[in-house]
């Protein structure tokens, strides 16, 4: 009787002991796959990160920084297949996008913290973190026909046409009589119309849309094939045919500047683009054509784009910014003078000459088709840059 | 007779309890070596995983004993380091597997390293400065404990440096050896943040 005791005694705490070492092996294996299921979920949270970082129109939420847009990350995020039967993936991830840091022009480093758990996997949930930093680099793009930084009055000379916006505002805008816009109006208030416009009122902020002095680039030196090349000086204060530089190999894309009032003459043909510098452009003469090299614009000033006498006319085919928009030169009549922009007008502080002191037209075109207006790195002040390719600069598993 | 059959069960008893003790304990080593050898395989992993680039063995060389390479753009300047590299080496003295990192980035650690500069740098030379610290990444280290998990062997090949389509890939295998029992891990991880060659 003892005997067979004994023997069940031990038969109980052999099998005992073959129970725990199974539940140990169990516990073991299932911490392993929890673990996996944590590390694919917080890597892919990652991924994710980039994704809207890149496509911050794709994203489900956004904050910004100093004008930017990004996503701030989620909670909980669960990844599914798609179809008919769509499958949960096991395990949830949180991600949290910090404000970017700016490096450089047009680069913006954020950091980014994925938290992938495995969810409730044999009682107890696994998470793994990791850190990383995303590097965003950024082009400013022109969105539409005309962009200015204060109230506009747009005079009744003015044919304004953008597909699909035609003027964005950082402040109230006003047609005139007789002024023609075509496309939507971007402002922080509807327009006032008292001219023909045919479109709609997008409501906007009362950030900067047009570049400013102070992230204005002025094409001192540019990039061309992966080379940089440096803008040739423009001594004279007349630019006529005779006097224009030919293009070079130092200067192949044909970018000059001048210093202070800078006056074109007729049937000037420049391939190329002309910065003027503490001064106006001013047009004197018909018949004259700047076409912008593709990624530059055609007309950088810091002052007017002026008209003087009549019967006088440019054609722009590009992006022009004039920082105190147009204007014109001198007591002369302008009738019958023309500017007609094929690209974007831009504007840090919009006074476009009264229709009682310009007699011409003024006509911009835009689509977003156009290679020519387009400029990435016209300006790098944050609320304009649009992200063109991202990469992981630090990885901390 | 009660005592002989009494006897006889007993011995049966004492043989069939020796013998699962005997396996328990085999399953426990086997599982405990294994375990270990994991955590090992997971510490370099991790670390690898973060490098920016491997200095040596060279991209699609033969595989090598130990393996250098830009470990992280810890002041994000895009330019190598002193400080910035790490060495993962095997120590066939105590079969302890080390990894060599700066403790500092300032100083000496802050000098830049050209590429020609990189491409010379022995694992002598980089264990020889006075800021590099190294970390048993496995093995008994010093303890001379031989009852210890023992790195025997460590082997390290790389391959995608320069590719524009894929993650750098580094393929690594490890030896190990406890009580006897012998464990070989093959694995491999991808560089999840690579840069291209520094200049």
């Amino acid at each position: 009787m003892v005997l067979v005791i004994c023997v069940m005694a031990l038969a109980a705490v052999l099998a005992y002991g073959m129970l725990a070492a199974s539940a140990v092996q169990a516990t073991a294996s299932n911490n392993g796959v929890a673990a996996s299921i944590a590390q694919a979920q917080a890597e892919s949270g990652i991924r994710l990160a980039m994704y809207y970082l890149l496509n911050p129109q794709n994203a489900p939420s956004l904050t910004s920084s100093n004008g930017l847009s990004y996503w701030p990350g989620h909670g909980n995020i669960t990844f599914s297949t798609t179809g008919s039967s769509p499958m949960q993936a096991p395990g949830n991830v949180t991600v949290q996008v910090g404000a970017p840091t700016n490096p450089s022009s047009q680069v913006y480093v954020y950091p980014v913290t994925s938290i992938g758990s495995s969810g409730t996997i044999g009682g107890g949930a696994v998470t793994r973190t990791i850190t990383a930093q995303i590097q965003v680099n950024t082009a400013y793009q022109i969105q539409e026909a005309t962009a200015f930084n204060a109230q506009l009055t747009l005079p009744s000379y003015a044919t304004i046409t953008g597909s699909p916006d035609a003027i964005h505002s950082s402040s109230t805008v006003w047609i005139n009589a007789s002024a023609t816009v075509t496309g939507n109006i971007r402002s922080p208030t509807p327009p006032r119309n008292n001219g023909a416009w045919n479109g709609s009122w997008l409501a906007g902020s009362m950030n900067a849309p047009a570049p400013t002095p102070s992230d204005l680039n002025y094409y001192t030196t540019y990039s061309y094939q992966g080379q940089t090349y440096n803008a040739v000086q423009l001594t004279s204060s007349t630019l006529s045919p005779g006097t224009l530089p030919a293009p070079s190999s130092s200067n192949p894309l044909s970018v000059f500047y001048h210093t202070g009032n800078l006056t074109l003459t007729g049937n000037l043909t420049l391939n190329g683009t002309l910065v003027v510098k503490n001064g106006n452009l001013i047009v004197q003469g018909a018949g004259i054509t700047v076409t912008a090299p593709t990624g530059l614009p055609a007309l950088v000033i810091d002052n007017q784009l002026q008209v003087k006498n009549a019967h006088q006319g440019i054609t722009v085919n590009g992006i022009v910014y004039a920082g105190t928009g147009f204007g014109v030169s001198g007591l002369g009549n302008t009738m019958g003078s023309n500017v007609t922009i094929n690209g974007a007008f831009l504007a840090n502080s919009p006074n476009l000459a009264p229709a009682s002191s310009y007699f011409g037209t003024l006509s911009v075109n835009y689509n977003s088709a156009y290679a020519s207006a387009s400029a990435p790195a016209l300006s790098n002040a944050s609320q304009n840059q649009v992200p063109q390719s991202v990469k992981l600069v630090s990885w901390n598993p | 007779m009660g005592l002989v059959i009494t006897s006889m069960i007993m011995v049966a008893v004492t043989a069939i309890m020796t013998s699962v003790a005997r396996g328990w304990n085999d399953q426990r080593v086997t599982q405990s070596t294994q375990l270990q050898a994991n955590q090992v395989y997971a510490r370099v992993q991790r670390i690898l995983s973060a490098a920016k680039y491997v200095v040596s063995p060279a991209n699609n060389h033969s595989s090598s004993s130990d393996i250098l390479f830009w470990a992280n753009d810890y002041n994000a300047d895009g330019a190598v380091e002193a400080g910035e590299l790490g060495l993962i080496e095997l120590d066939t003295t105590t079969n302890t597997l080390y990894y060599y990192s700066s403790s500092s980035q300032t100083g000496a650690a802050s000098t830049q390293m050209s590429w020609s500069t990189l491409q010379s740098l022995t694992a002598a030379q980089l264990k020889g400065w006075s800021y590099m610290q190294k970390t048993a990444l496995g093995g008994p280290g010093n303890s001379g404990n031989a009852n210890a998990l023992q790195v025997t062997g460590a082997q390290f090949y790389v391959t995608g440096l320069s590719s524009t389509t894929q993650l750098p890939i580094v393929e690594f295998t490890l030896g190990f050896k406890k009580n006897g029992q012998y464990v070989t891990l093959y694995n491999c991880t991808t560089m999840r943040s690579p840069t291209t060659q520094p200049n």
